[in-house]
């Protein structure tokens, strides 16, 4: 597999789970989701085209750093009010350089790969079931874990100007405020290099 | 200027500028009828000199093939074609474009555009510089210079210059193997064919594999470490072998010396340590075949000396002025040594020679030459300086002469160095009656005369201050401090750094105290020196200025390390040169190891890597330059001094490091903690235990699957399982039932146990003494190795849940029928009778403990059954049972399998409020576990699992 395929591989399961947890903890009502079929099993993609410019400049960026193997973690915060987050999910991705240079060989026509994402995918819902409800009018935001290099080269970039990224509060800044913080542990997809916890806030 | 403008060519950049283009034009338009190929495009040459192929000729050919003859050479002329250029045009030039006419007609031939570089007349290697020679001997060297003769390039130089020219494109080919990134280049071998047969595979780098014997043929602190440690065996040797006889030469020396008995009895209480030393060793070595040049200034340097010293030329990616200041900023900072950082600072200077002086004469001392000066900076201070060669021969004679000599009266030696050594004269002087200072008059005497070397002796009543007497002693003289003497006035002056276990980062520390001399150590108390560089060295200070040693001589020294470094030619391009590098040096070292005949528990890699602010190129031709230096070792379980297990080890270290290899520029291998070969470690029992106890598991057959009546059904697990057959079954129940029970209860089963290691090699009283943990091991080990030995002695109507997770299905035959009666979670198909499916229900942990006795079986598929049988079959928890499962947990929350955790409380926790709901025993048991794995994943991940389920009991709640 060439590198900027798996990249491109990778990117459409981080679009996927991205669209599956919006639906799944009801960010959004769930009208403006369709049903399609990804990794044969049906998945809640937006088709809100407000929403969908937002996620495909965050997607558009998140590639740039993926590419550049600079993406540490893609993290879906969801949160009530700014600095009070609820739930996150950070999505560790691994580079597999060995591995995903062995994958062609193994996994042609990427079964495997798209059987341990359906499986994940399936596992996330069944793990966030017994999550409580969300309070109403929440948000979500993407924060991409990245090099501070990574990060001045990128705003340079002439092409993602137009998307903006901002700074965030490191980590420790958070949990610092952050009361009691618990740890669910999502999927763990070895041979994609995808690694997926959520950290409960409250 | 002003002319130019008026002769009407000022468009054109004036006259010459406008002839230069105008000749080219011609050039190009002249060639287009003749072309016939474009292999030249691009390239431009100019012709310097006498060639051959001549100039003419070269002309015909660029214009035949496409390149481009410039009459004049302009700045964007690409090559200088020239088969000898004078100094000064030399220094005038880059030379890195100067090449010889060869490249044009190799070019042609092969009919593509080679590498230049093998090509080059002029690099960054002096000439005279002594050479390192790959894959020759003395042989081959001289019939490649023979060789050389009808060398077409040279044809216009008289021969004389023969071998010089051949050493030329040897270093050419070198040089392009340390520049050439891609160094596998056929042109290399080509050029070199007509040169010399060898020089295509003669890398200097460490990539070649000849290189590490040429490297310690000619490293100088190779032999002098190697010569100081091989005396110290050697006095060993010498004091094994004499075994308490007596010195035929004390009686010799005794009628010599009859006349001088005027010692005083009351005298031989007092202790007599000579320390004796060659004065500048090195130099009167080489001197004595050389006695024209005694009392000139000499100095024993790799640097053949001369203009060639001051004038070294620099590889074009060298940068000496930021390698001179990073060094010394380095010295000064880091190590406070203004010394050293002096040295680099004068030393490094444009053009000089970085070779370092290893020995100089003391005429030459008298000039302000120094040991370790570089021979460059030397020769600005005294250009009459004569440089002479090492000769390793004759320092190994000169040596073996001295201790030979010494022995000869007395085996009391402690060897220092090669030519340097404390002796212990007490028993000598209280044997033969002769005041000391005659014997070692007449010893040095009997050392000149067997070396022609001057030697110079001092006596003290210790070894510190037997080496401040020969400082006084040389050159070539003695001195004694003997009992009524001035210690303390005759230490005063001397700088603290002279003190052993001072070095420049010490004496600065002392200096900021304000402490420059013994004098003002020997004022100050205690207490204030105390808190100046810490409680021991502060005694050690303090008695030694003193003049007060307390350190005994050692005789017989053990060596403690054994090392193989190198930092000089250390180039790779990629990980197989470096790790097929680090196989050789691993050898080497082995080699030295088997050589002393000990073992090596411990395994250290020290990297030196190029600091990131140096420069890529060393100034000092193929040195390490500026490095950082990282160390990382290794202990292993056993002392060993197999090459395999080292070469792995070394290799494992460099890789776990992560170092680029062409950062690399220095790598040596340490070992340490050595034992005696054939010594039987008798503190560790344990460790005995555990060998014997894998012999026995080799001599144990291994039970195939193929007399199974149903293969089929063990077909589905991995093939290479090995399975029991059913048959052995039974004593695998035995064996889980009865270590269950031993694990349980040590003390209340001991008969158990006892009967069980009785057939065993274990020694009960060892067994008693060892932590809980291990006794598992021990019993779990002995399970595996065991497994066939049937005791007899079974369990049967003991529950063991537990021992289940070992081995999956706990129960024996015999219960089974209860077991399917009060569990249905049951796996096991409930038409299923007969061991057989019973072993389908057992098979994959049995498998797995048979694979690995230690792997975690909560990673198993199974774990959901396991877990229910435990719950279901225990009415109330076992601690025991309880620790297990946490120890598993803990080693998943290691390896970070959240996942899985979250799964097996999830699943725990379901399984106990479903079968145990009112068995508090069994709420407190999941508390308990659910705790100590949060406590865990705090520990390790910072935060607590978000778990789904929670038992909440009314009644343990309260309690």
């Amino acid at each position: 597999m060439q590198s900027e395929y798996a990249d491109d591989i990778h990117l459409e399961a981080l679009e996927v789970i991205l669209n599956h947890i919006l639906y799944v903890r009801g960010i959004y009502p769930a009208q403006i989701f369709k049903k399609r079929r990804i990794y044969n099993t049906p998945i809640f993609v937006s088709i809100y085209p407000p929403l969908n410019t937002y996620l495909a400049g965050v997607l558009r960026s998140a590639r740039e750093l993926l590419c550049r193997r600079e993406l540490k973690c893609f993290e879906i915060l969801l949160y009530h009010s700014e600095n009070t987050p609820i739930e996150s999910y950070m999505l560790q991705i691994e580079q597999l350089e060995p591995e995903a240079a062995r994958q062609p060989a193994q996994d042609p026509h990427l079964i495997e790969y798209e059987q341990h994402l359906r499986a994940a995918l399936y596992k996330l819902s069944e793990r966030l079931k017994p999550l409580p409800r969300l309070p109403g009018n929440c948000q979500f935001k993407v924060h991409l874990h990245t090099t501070q290099t990574a990060f001045v080269e990128f705003s340079h970039e002439a092409q993602y100007q137009e998307f903006p990224w901002l700074q965030a509060e490191t980590p420790q800044q958070m949990e610092a405020r952050s009361g009691t913080v618990s740890l669910l542990p999502l999927v763990a997809v070895d041979n994609v290099g995808l690694k997926m916890q959520a950290r409960i806030f409250g | 200027m002003a002319d130019e403008d008026d002769n009407g060519f000022g468009e054109w950049g004036g006259y010459f500028e406008a002839k230069k283009s105008k000749l080219e034009e011609q050039f190009a338009a002249a060639s287009d009828p003749f072309r016939k190929s474009n292999l030249f495009q691009g390239i431009s040459i100019f012709v310097n000199g006498l060639t051959n192929p001549s100039a003419n000729e070269l002309k015909q050919i660029m214009m035949v093939h496409g390149g481009i003859y410039h009459h004049y050479e302009r700045p964007h002329t690409k090559f200088i074609i020239a088969s000898n250029l004078p100094d000064v045009k030399v220094r005038n030039m880059n030379t890195s474009k100067i090449i010889s006419a060869q490249y044009i007609v190799d070019c042609l031939e092969n009919k593509r555009v080679l590498d230049y570089k093998p090509y080059l007349l002029y690099t960054n290697q002096k000439t005279t510089q002594p050479r390192l020679h790959f894959g020759k001997g003395k042989n081959t060297s001289r019939t490649n210079e023979s060789m050389a003769v009808p060398k077409s390039e040279t044809a216009a130089e008289p021969p004389l210059v023969e071998p010089v020219e051949a050493d030329l494109s040897n270093i050419l080919n070198n040089l392009q193997q340390v520049v050439a990134t891609s160094p596998k280049n056929e042109t290399a071998a080509k050029a070199a064919v007509e040169v010399s047969v060898i020089s295509n595979n003669s890398a200097r780098t460490a990539v070649d594999p000849a290189f590490l014997s040429e490297f310690y043929k000619n490293s100088r602190l190779h032999h002098i470490a190697t010569l100081g440690a091989g005396f110290k065996q050697y006095v060993c040797e010498l004091r094994q072998a004499n075994g308490g006889k007596p010195f035929p030469k004390r009686d010799e020396l005794r009628s010599v010396l009859s006349c001088d008995q005027v010692m005083n009895m009351s005298a031989a209480s007092v202790l007599y340590i000579m320390h004796i030393d060659m004065d500048c060793f090195f130099v009167s070595v080489g001197l004595r075949s050389h006695p024209e040049w005694r009392g000139l200034p000499i100095a024993v340097t790799h640097s053949k000396g001369g203009n060639a010293a001051t004038d070294v030329p620099v590889h074009p990616q060298a940068d000496r002025q930021a390698e001179l200041k990073l060094f010394a900023e380095r010295f000064e900072h880091q190590l406070h040594d203004n010394i050293r950082a002096d040295k680099v600072r004068s030393g490094f200077d444009k053009k000089m020679s970085l070779s370092e002086i290893a020995s100089c004469s003391y005429e030459a001392r008298a000039k302000g030459i120094r040991n370790g000066m570089f021979v460059g900076q030397a020769l600005k201070l005294c250009p009459e300086l004569k440089t002479i060669p090492y000769d390793f021969e004759g320092y190994k004679e000169v040596a073996f002469a001295l201790y030979d000599t010494v022995a000869q009266y007395t085996l009391n030696i402690e060897a220092v160095s090669c030519d340097e050594m404390f002796v212990d004269l007490t028993d000598l002087v209280e044997d033969l009656q002769v005041d000391v200072m005659s014997f070692v008059a007449h010893l040095r005497e009997e050392v000149r005369n067997k070396t022609g070397c001057p030697c110079s002796a001092g006596v003290g009543t210790n070894k510190l201050l037997a080496r401040m007497a020969t400082k006084r002693a040389k050159p070539d003289g003695q001195y004694l401090l003997g009992p009524g003497t001035d210690v303390l006035g005759y230490m005063a002056p001397t700088a603290l750094e002279t003190l052993p276990g001072v070095g420049s980062s010490l004496r600065h520390k002392l200096e900021q105290a304000g402490l420059r001399n013994c004098a003002d150590v020997q004022r100050t108390s205690l207490q204030t020196l105390e808190s100046v560089v810490g409680k021991k060295l502060a005694l050690t200070l303090y008695e030694n200025c003193r003049g007060i040693d307390t350190r005994p001589l050692v005789y017989e020294q053990k060596r403690k390390t054994v090392s193989a470094e190198v930092n000089y030619g250390i180039r790779f391009t990629n990980n197989s040169e470096c790790e097929t590098f680090l196989r050789q040096l691993s050898a080497e070292v082995t080699t030295r190891l088997t050589d002393i005949k000990r073992k090596a528990k411990s395994i250290g890699l020290k990297v030196m890597v190029r600091a990131a602010e140096a420069p890529i190129e060393a100034s000092k031709f193929m040195g390490h330059g500026v490095c950082d230096t990282i160390n990382k070792s290794f202990i292993l379980a056993h002392a060993t001094d197999d090459v395999n297990v080292i070469t792995s080890h070394v290799l494992r270290l460099m890789k776990e490091s992560g170092l680029p290899p062409h950062e690399l520029r220095g790598i040596g291998i340490h070992l340490s903690k050595l034992s005696e070969a054939t010594e039987v470690k008798k503190d560790n029992v344990l460790l005995q235990m555990f060998e014997k106890m894998s012999e026995k598991r080799k001599g144990e057959p291994t039970v195939e699957v193929h007399e199974e009546p149903e293969p089929t059904v063990f077909k589905e697990k991995e093939n290479d399982l090995e399975f029991k057959k059913p048959q052995d079954l039974p004593s695998v129940w035995d064996t889980v039932g009865w270590k269950n029970s031993a694990n349980k209860s040590l003390d209340k089963s001991p008969v158990n146990v006892s009967d069980r290691l009785g057939n065993t090699t274990i020694d009960m009283e060892v067994f008693a003494q060892l932590p809980e943990y291990i006794r598992r091991e021990v019993l779990e080990n002995m399970d595996e190795h065991l497994i066939a030995r049937s005791s007899g002695h079974s369990d049967r109507t003991r529950k063991n849940p537990i021992g289940g997770r070992r081995s999956s299905m706990p129960c024996p035959p015999s219960s089974l029928p209860r077991m399917e009666n009060n569990c249905s979670t049951f796996p096991v198909p409930k038409d299923a009778d007969g061991p057989l499916e019973l072993l389908r229900a057992v098979k994959p942990t049995t498998a797995a403990l048979m694979l690995n006795g230690l792997q975690n079986h909560l990673l198993g598929s199974n774990y959901k059954s396991m877990l229910a049988d435990w719950v279901s079959n225990e009415q109330y928890p076992n601690p025991t049972d309880i620790l297990m499962i946490n120890s598993k947990l803990s080693e998943l929350a290691q390896s970070k399998q959240m996942g899985r955790i979250y799964d097996i409380m999830k699943h725990l926790c379901r399984l106990i409020k479903k079968k145990r709901d009112n068995v508090c025993e069994w709420h407190m048991a999941y508390k308990v576990i659910e705790e100590s794995v949060q406590h865990q994943l705090m520990a390790i991940e910072s935060y607590m699992l978000k778990l789904p389920d929670t038992i909440s009991c009314v009644i343990c709640h309260k309690m």
